[in-house]
């Protein structure tokens, strides 16, 4: 009888274990189905701009959700030609190189010291170093244009990422400073007996373990100096050394908007981006969610 | 240890130097005199081609000068001018709107082309324009701040097709105006329709005030001696946004006309949903744009209605006349500004503008005759009405203070459309506006 018996413990645990499939089944559909919802909220956006670039600017007015009547790819030709983009793609793409540069050469040193190093008004040098995040670029753009002026450094790309760095340095410091205070102590002393400089600890064991960090301070950059306007307006006068974003705008004016070709400027304005994320991904989100944890 | 720090060292010195060379070597090529001309025409712009060739034959026939042509929208430039010219150093020649060539030329950093069209070496100016044209730039003090070049007329433009369709009457008074608003709505269309998000309320707040105030008032609020008059009934500024509140009442604006840009209000009104806009004589490049030729030929023009019941009001004036042009920056050597005079002069030619006016890009400010034939019947209508117009007003962007202009298009005239003001609080922010800006001059 007692073998007959279904056991009290048994018929629960497997409804249980029943249940938790469910629940876990359940919980993937409503993880996919958010998602899926997620994933089309950015993907719709890009479609509707791929769609918008491929049209006439009457089928743009009349037809503004649908696909294209008419695939005019000839816009992708016009906005290539017509606005210079080759060369606005090429100087964003220096003046964001020169930035990162820049930002990692000066932040990391910098950063070194004031993580590692205990020395006198340590906390009044750092939060000099970082009240620089209170001053919005907008605000700083007469002084900045006058500065400029006076080194006769207009129409300077190098300036221009000197300026962008110069913006991205405190919060770059901030953000790198808690990465590096993080590394256990420990290691700096064992690398010291071990008769490791001040320079090798430096280049050897700090930086490759902020190797995370120095990635989200250029991801940061790159998506500060990408798409800068106002700055770049004002220093930069020459045509060929405009920067994307300000060769974009002039799709726009108050006569004429050419909105299908600005779209096409967009779409190859995007690729960049998305090459840059493609090969940097991993790193990236490394970077993103270290930096969530330790900052 | 040692090792390490010259190797550090040795890193960071020739980073420096790689980028040191790599600096572009500016002003070697001291000889040349460069002109830096900043215009709105950019890639986009139905002049864009017009420019590009001027410029590329006056490079050849000047080969001692290099001109940097910074093309830039129109907002930018207001931009960059007012950062230019605070940080001192203007473009050398620039297109600019009235109301901030009155700043420069206050602190002289623009030349006095007064002096410039009695001058006998350039003729041109007086056989391409009219007295009125030349001296409509001209300051309390007699200095004239820009050289003509675009001139510009309001239209209230309307859908010829839907007017037929549904028997509605195109209105010559503001009574009538609000009386369409109901009849419109009916048919699920907009009554009037202007790109909220890109302040182009500024052209519907000058044709409001001069018909409910008249030239006069306007005049004085804006240029005169009651620059600080604006909640003063007796100046009619109040009874302008009363006529807004009614509009906005009736519900003359289609949902979301404040986050619309001008593009966007195009778009609205090539699909018929909207029966008219209000704006400049641009506009039919843009409707080109939005509707193609078929939706422009549909387009009329009328004037901005009659207030019958304000008898300030000017009943017959346009929103227009010679709103920006070019002006030369003061300080230059005699050599160079000479040539900056003659570029101004290429560009404000009939030779570079009759092409653009006929593309419908705008209306020339110069006499001149065009192919008529080439201009769709709206663009023709444009062209008539600036020829006919008895007297002129600027959009109040150009011509009133840029502060004074934003409080009333950006914060008054919205505020009215979302409800967040009454028409006192509308008229108070315009008025502290102008009371902040007369206290810091």
């Amino acid at each position: 009888m007692a073998g007959r018996k279904k056991g009290p413990d048994t018929m629960p645990k497997a409804e249980t274990n029943a249940q938790l499939m469910i629940g876990k089944k359940r919980t993937k559909v409503m993880i996919y189905i958010s998602l899926t919802f997620f994933a089309l909220l950015v993907f719709l956006p890009l479609l509707w701009l791929f769609f918008s670039s491929l049209k006439s600017q009457a089928d743009l007015t009349m037809n503004t959700w649908g696909p294209p009547k008419d695939w005019l790819w000839n816009n992708y030709i016009k906005a290539w030609k017509g606005s210079k983009i080759d060369r606005y793609l090429l100087n964003s793409m220096y003046v964001t190189a020169l930035t990162i540069v820049i930002t990692v050469l000066a932040c990391t040193p910098i950063s070194f010291v004031l993580a590692r190093y205990r020395f006198r008004f340590k906390k009044l040098l750092y939060y000099v170093a970082i009240a620089g995040m209170m001053i919005p670029i907008h605000s700083a753009v007469i002084p900045l244009y006058m500065m400029v002026g006076d080194l006769d450094k207009y129409n300077n790309l190098n300036m221009l990422a000197f300026i962008y760095a110069a913006f991205r340095i405190p919060v770059s410091i901030f953000i790198l400073e808690g990465f590096m205070s993080s590394i256990p102590r420990d290691l700096e002393e064992c690398a010291f007996i071990d008769g490791c400089s001040t320079t090798k600890l430096f280049l050897k064991i700090i930086v490759p373990l902020s190797r995370d960090g120095i990635v989200t301070i250029s991801v940061l950059a790159v998506l500060a100096c990408w798409n800068e306007l106002l700055v770049a307006m004002l220093i930069l006068s020459k045509p060929a050394l405009k920067t994307l974003p300000i060769g974009l705008m002039g799709f726009i004016t108050e006569y004429n908007s050419e909105y299908t070709q600005l779209a096409a400027g967009i779409m190859i304005a995007i690729v960049p981006s998305i090459l840059f994320y493609l090969i940097a991904q991993e790193k990236i989100e490394k970077g993103m969610i270290a930096g969530s944890i330790k900052g | 240890m040692k090792g390490s720090w010259r190797k550090l060292a040795s890193m960071v010195l020739a980073m420096l130097m790689l980028t040191l060379l790599a600096l572009p070597s500016v002003g070697l090529a001291a000889e040349k005199i460069e002109i830096r001309l900043m215009t709105p025409w950019t890639a986009g712009s139905a002049a864009y081609d017009q420019i590009e060739a001027l410029l590329a034959s006056w490079v050849e026939k000047h080969p001692n000068v290099t001109i940097v042509h910074d093309a830039l929208p129109t907002a930018d430039v207001r931009t960059k001018l007012t950062v230019e010219m605070a940080a001192g150093n203007p473009p050398d020649v620039s297109w600019s709107p009235l109301s901030y060539a009155r700043e420069f030329i206050k602190d002289n950093k623009i030349i006095d082309w007064s002096g410039v069209f009695k001058d006998p070496r350039y003729p041109e100016f007086k056989q391409w324009f009219s007295e009125t044209s030349l001296n409509f730039a001209t300051t309390l003090d007699g200095k004239i701040m820009l050289a003509p070049q675009e001139g510009s007329i309001d239209g209230l433009y309307y859908n010829k097709d839907l007017f037929a369709q549904y028997g509605w009457k195109v209105p010559t008074t503001f009574d009538e105006l609000l009386a369409l608003v109901p009849q419109t709505k009916a048919q699920g269309i907009a009554t009037l329709v202007t790109g909220g998000k890109d302040g182009r309320f500024a052209w519907m707040a000058s044709a409001l005030l001069a018909r409910a105030a008249g030239l006069k008032n306007f005049t004085a609020l804006t240029l005169g001696d009651n620059k600080t008059s604006w909640d003063d009934p007796a100046f009619g500024f109040v009874t302008m946004m009363t006529k807004f509140k009614e509009l906005v009442d009736a519900g003359a604006f289609p949902n979301g006309v404040l986050g619309m840009s001008a593009t966007e209000a195009d778009q609205l009104f090539a699909r018929g949903e909207s029966a008219m806009y209000y704006e400049g004589a641009w506009k039919p490049g843009n409707f080109n744009t939005a509707g193609g030729p078929e939706f422009l030929a549909k387009l009329g023009r009328v004037d901005f209605p009659v207030m019958t019941d304000c008898p300030d009001g000017d009943a017959n004036v346009r929103v227009g006349g010679n709103i920006t042009g070019f002006f030369v920056a003061a300080g230059l050597s005699e050599e160079k500004q000479d040539l900056c005079i003659q570029l101004a002069r290429d560009i404000c030619s009939p030779e570079f503008n009759t092409p653009i006016m006929e593309k419908g890009g705008f209306v020339y400010a110069g006499k001149t005759d065009y192919d008529a034939s080439k201009v769709s019947s709206v663009m023709n209508e444009l062209i008539q009405a600036y020829r006919t117009a008895p007297a002129y007003i600027p959009s109040m962007d150009t011509i009133a203070p840029p502060a004074v202009d934003l409080a009333i298009k950006r914060t008054a005239m919205p505020g009215l459309i979302t409800g967040e003001y009454d028409v006192n609080a509308a008229v108070a922010e315009v008025q502290k506006a102008a009371v902040d800006y007369v206290n810091a001059q």
